[in-house]
C-alpha cells in the first residue's frame, strides 16, 4: 500500500490520488493537521497507526510519499496558539511537533520514500557548495553581517539578497510583508539606513538573466520549464511577484544533457529522489544553479507544459510500492 | 543582428489555420490574435528557418519584419539563436476520470434515489455535477439532497433552481457557507439580476431573469475558451460530449440532456457498465478536425461543439446547427 503524508487542501496530492485510484492501487492519506482534529495513536510497540477507526499496519506499507507534511506554523492551531502561549513554550511545542513528525517518519524508515524526510531540511549554502562540487555554475555567494563588505561588494557588481533558509511572510498590523528575492542597491542601503552590523544574510551577485528555469525532478527524470520574466520589471528578480493579467510566458524546456547529468549527481548527493530546482540561464549563456525546493510545487510546471506529471508521480509511487523488498532509496 | 536568428513562438501560443485566415491561440492569456495564412506557414513550415532565409523565400523585407514586430508586440515570442532547447508543448489528453461532469435533472415527477445516483457517479470518479431543478424544491429538501454528496468524489456541485420567494438571499448564502462543495447557485426566472460572491469560499449566488430552456448548443465567441484543457481536449476528443453524462428527469441515462438516445435507467442499471459501452462513447472521439466546416475553421480548438443540434441530421459529422460563422467568408451571419 502507498502511504501519503500530506496536508489538507493540497491540490497536487488530490490529483495524484485521482490517478492512483484510476490504476486501482491501494493508498492511505494522512494529513498533518489530522492530528489536531482526529484521534490518532502511533502504536510503536505493535508497529501500527490507528487513525479514528482506521488501523494501518506498518508492514502493509511499501512506499511513502512525503509531500508538504506538517508545516506547523501554517496551521490555524499554531497561529492561534502564538497569541496564547509564551514564546519559550511555543518553541518547545514546535520542537515536540517536529519530533512527532520524525517519529512517524522513523516508523517507515525501511520503506521506499518519495522524498525522504531527512533530506528536506536543506541549507541553501550547503546545497550551493555541493552544486559547485558537481560542476554546476553558481552565482558568487556569501553570508555577511556587516555593511562594510556590502558597500565594498556593491562597487564591484549588482547584488541581491534572500533568506538563508526559508522566505517567510510576516504579518504586522494587518499588513502582509513579503520576503522575495530583492535587489540590494546603494540607494536601498542608504534608504533603510543599514546598520554597521546586522543578522547574517545571504548575498549573491545579481545574474543578468535571459530567462529562469524551473525543473521538476523525479527518480532521475527531469521536466523543465523556462519562465520569461524579463519583459516586466515587476518580475525581473523573482517571478513570484506575479502579474495576473499578463502572466509570464512559461514554456517547456530541455536542458543540455551535461547540465541534466550534473543535476542528477547533485540530487543524489543531497539524498533527494524528488524535488524542484531553480536555475537561471544568464545573458552570457551560462546555466546558474540557484536552489532546490525539496517539496516544490510541480503543479506550476505541469500546468503550462502539459507534462502529465500527476500521472507520472502516481506511476512512480505505484512502481516503488511494488518494489517492496529493496531498501535503497530510488535515486 | 537578428538576421541569423530564428523566431521562437512561445509553446503556449498555438497557431491554428482556417480557410481564409489563421489565428494564434494564446492559452496562457485566454486570448487569440488573427494572423494571415501566410504567417501561419512561416510559423509552422519554416519554423526553424532564420529571418534572413524567410525573407529570401518570400522575397519580402518589410512585410516579414512587420509580421514579427506584431508577434513581439503581442508577446507571442522572441528572437533566439536556436530552438533546440524549446520543445513544443505536448497536446495529448489524459484524464483519470471516466466521467468529468454530470448533469442531474429533476422535476416534480422525478423519483430519483440520490444516494444511488451519487454513489454510481463516484464509482466513475466524477468530479463535478450540475443539478437542474425544473420545479420548486423546498430548501430543506435541497439541503438533504446535497448532504448526500458528503462521501462523493465531487469537488464541485452547481445548482439551478426556479425562482421562488422562499429562496431569500440570506438563507441561500447560509446554504452556500454550510455546503462548501456548492460553488455556483443560480436561481433562474428571477425578477431581477443579483450577483454575489462569498468571500469565505468564493462561491457564487446568482439570480437571473432567464428561463432554463433552449440554452444549449449555441456557438458564439462569448463561449470561446483559449486554455490548455480546452485545446488538448478539442484536439483529441469531442469537447462537448467527452466524459459527460446526464441523468434525466425520468432517471434515463444520456450523454447529454439534449440528445434523444437513452441508455437504460440509473435506478436499474450499473452506470459504469453503461458509460464504458462503445455505443455510449461513440461520439466522444469526434473531434473538431473530423467535423465538416469546423475542420476549416480557425476557432476550432477554443469553440464548444454540439452533436445534439446539427445541420444535417443524417450526417453525424455535420456542422453544429446553432453556429452561424462561415470560415470560408469569415462572416458571422
Amino acid at each position: 500500500m502507498i502511504l501519503i503524508l500530506s496536508t489538507f487542501g493540497d491540490l497536487s496530492t488530490d490529483w495524484v490520488i485521482d490517478w492512483i485510484n484510476y490504476y486501482n492501487c491501494p493508498f492511505y492519506r494522512i494529513n498533518a493537521y489530522d492530528v489536531f482534529f482526529k484521534k490518532v495513536c502511533v502504536d510503536i510497540s505493535n508497529s501500527q497507526i490507528v487513525l479514528e477507526n482506521d488501523r494501518l499496519k506498518i508492514s502493509d506499507i511499501n512506499a511513502v510519499w512525503y509531500r508538504k507534511f506538517g508545516l506547523l506554523r501554517n496551521s490555524e492551531t499554531f497561529k492561534n496558539a502564538v497569541h496564547a502561549v509564551p514564546f519559550e513554550s511555543m518553541v518547545n511545542i514546535y520542537r515536540e511537533w517536529t519530533a512527532f513528525l520524525k517519529t512517524i517518519a522513523n516508523i517507515f524508515e525501511s520503506k521506499q520514500w518519495l522524498t525522504h524526510p531527512d533530506a528536506v531540511r536543506l541549507n541553501k549554502c550547503s546545497v550551493l557548495r555541493l552544486a559547485k562540487e558537481v560542476g554546476l555554475d553558481i552565482p558568487q555567494t556569501c553570508v555577511v553581517n556587516n555593511r562594510n563588505i556590502i558597500d565594498q561588494l556593491l562597487t564591484e557588481q549588482p547584488l541581491i539578497f534572500k533568506s538563508i533558509y526559508d522566505p517567510f511572510f510576516p504579518k504586522h498590523e494587518d499588513e502582509m510583508y513579503t520576503m522575495y528575492t530583492q535587489e540590494l542597491t546603494e540607494s536601498l542601503v542608504r534608504e533603510c539606513d543599514l546598520p554597521e552590523l546586522f543578522s547574517p544574510s545571504l548575498i549573491q551577485e545579481k545574474i543578468e538573466k535571459e530567462y529562469e528555469i524551473r525543473v521538476f525532478y523525479i527518480n532521475k527524470r527531469l521536466y523543465s520549464m523556462a519562465i520569461f520574466s524579463q519583459n516586466d520589471t515587476q518580475t525581473q528578480l523573482d517571478f513570484r511577484n506575479y502579474i495576473w493579467e499578463k502572466p509570464n510566458r512559461r514554456v517547456p524546456y530541455k536542458l543540455p544533457h551535461l547540465i541534466e547529468k550534473k543535476i542528477r549527481k547533485l540530487m543524489y548527493k543531497v539524498g533527494l529522489n524528488c524535488g524542484s530546482l531553480d536555475l537561471i540561464k544568464s545573458k552570457n549563456g551560462l546555466y546558474y544553479f540557484l536552489e532546490i525546493n525539496p517539496v516544490g510545487q510541480f503543479g506550476m510546471v505541469e500546468l503550462p507544459c502539459n507534462y502529465d506529471l500527476h500521472r507520472k508521480v502516481a506511476i512512480e509511487l505505484i512502481k516503488m510500492d511494488r518494489k517492496r523488498f529493496s531498501r535503497k532509496i530510488c535515486g | 543582428m537578428k538576421k541569423n536568428k530564428v523566431f521562437y513562438l512561445y509553446a503556449c501560443c498555438i497557431p491554428v489555420k482556417g480557410s481564409q485566415r489563421s489565428l494564434i491561440m494564446d492559452i496562457q492569456r485566454n486570448n487569440f490574435y488573427f494572423i494571415p495564412n501566410v504567417l501561419f506557414e512561416i510559423l509552422t513550415k519554416y519554423r526553424t528557418k532564420s529571418i534572413n532565409k524567410i525573407k529570401k523565400i518570400y522575397q519580402q523585407e518589410q512585410a516579414i519584419d512587420d509580421f514579427f514586430d506584431f508577434l513581439i508586440k503581442k508577446e507571442c515570442g522572441l528572437f533566439m539563436n536556436s530552438l533546440s532547447v524549446f520543445p513544443k508543448m505536448d497536446t495529448g489528453y489524459q484524464s483519470p476520470y471516466l466521467i468529468t461532469n454530470a448533469i442531474i435533472e429533476t422535476d416534480r415527477r422525478s423519483q430519483h434515489n440520490y444516494t444511488n445516483i451519487f454513489a454510481q457517479l463516484s464509482n466513475v470518479n466524477c468530479i463535478a455535477i450540475e443539478m437542474r431543478f425544473y420545479d420548486f424544491i423546498a430548501l430543506q429538501d435541497l439541503i438533504k439532497i446535497v448532504a448526500q454528496t458528503y462521501d462523493s468524489t465531487f469537488r464541485t456541485v452547481n445548482i439551478f433552481l426556479p425562482y421562488s420567494a422562499e429562496y431569500e438571499q440570506d438563507a441561500m448564502k447560509e446554504f452556500l457557507l454550510q455546503n462548501a462543495r456548492v460553488q455556483h447557485l443560480i436561481i433562474y426566472n428571477a425578477p431581477q439580476f443579483i450577483f454575489t460572491e462569498e468571500e469565505q469560499n468564493s462561491s457564487c449566488l446568482e439570480y437571473v431573469p432567464y428561463t432554463m430552456d433552449g440554452s444549449c448548443g449555441h456557438v458564439s465567441p462569448r463561449y470561446f475558451r483559449a486554455n490548455r484543457e480546452m485545446l488538448c481536449e478539442s484536439i483529441n476528443r469531442n469537447n462537448c460530449l467527452n466524459r459527460k453524462v446526464c441523468i434525466c428527469k425520468d432517471g434515463s441515462i444520456r450523454n447529454c440532456p439534449a440528445m434523444v438516445q437513452q441508455f437504460g435507467n440509473i435506478a436499474t442499471c450499473d452506470l459504469k457498465h453503461v458509460i464504458t459501452q462503445k455505443t455510449f462513447t461513440k461520439l466522444w472521439n469526434i473531434n473538431k478536425d473530423k467535423i465538416s466546416v469546423c475542420s476549416d475553421c480557425e476557432f476550432r480548438y477554443m469553440c464548444h461543439d454540439c452533436r445534439a443540434f446539427i445541420t444535417d441530421s443524417n450526417n453525424i459529422y455535420s456542422k453544429p446547427k446553432k453556429c452561424n460563422y462561415d470560415p470560408y467568408t469569415t462572416a458571422w451571419n
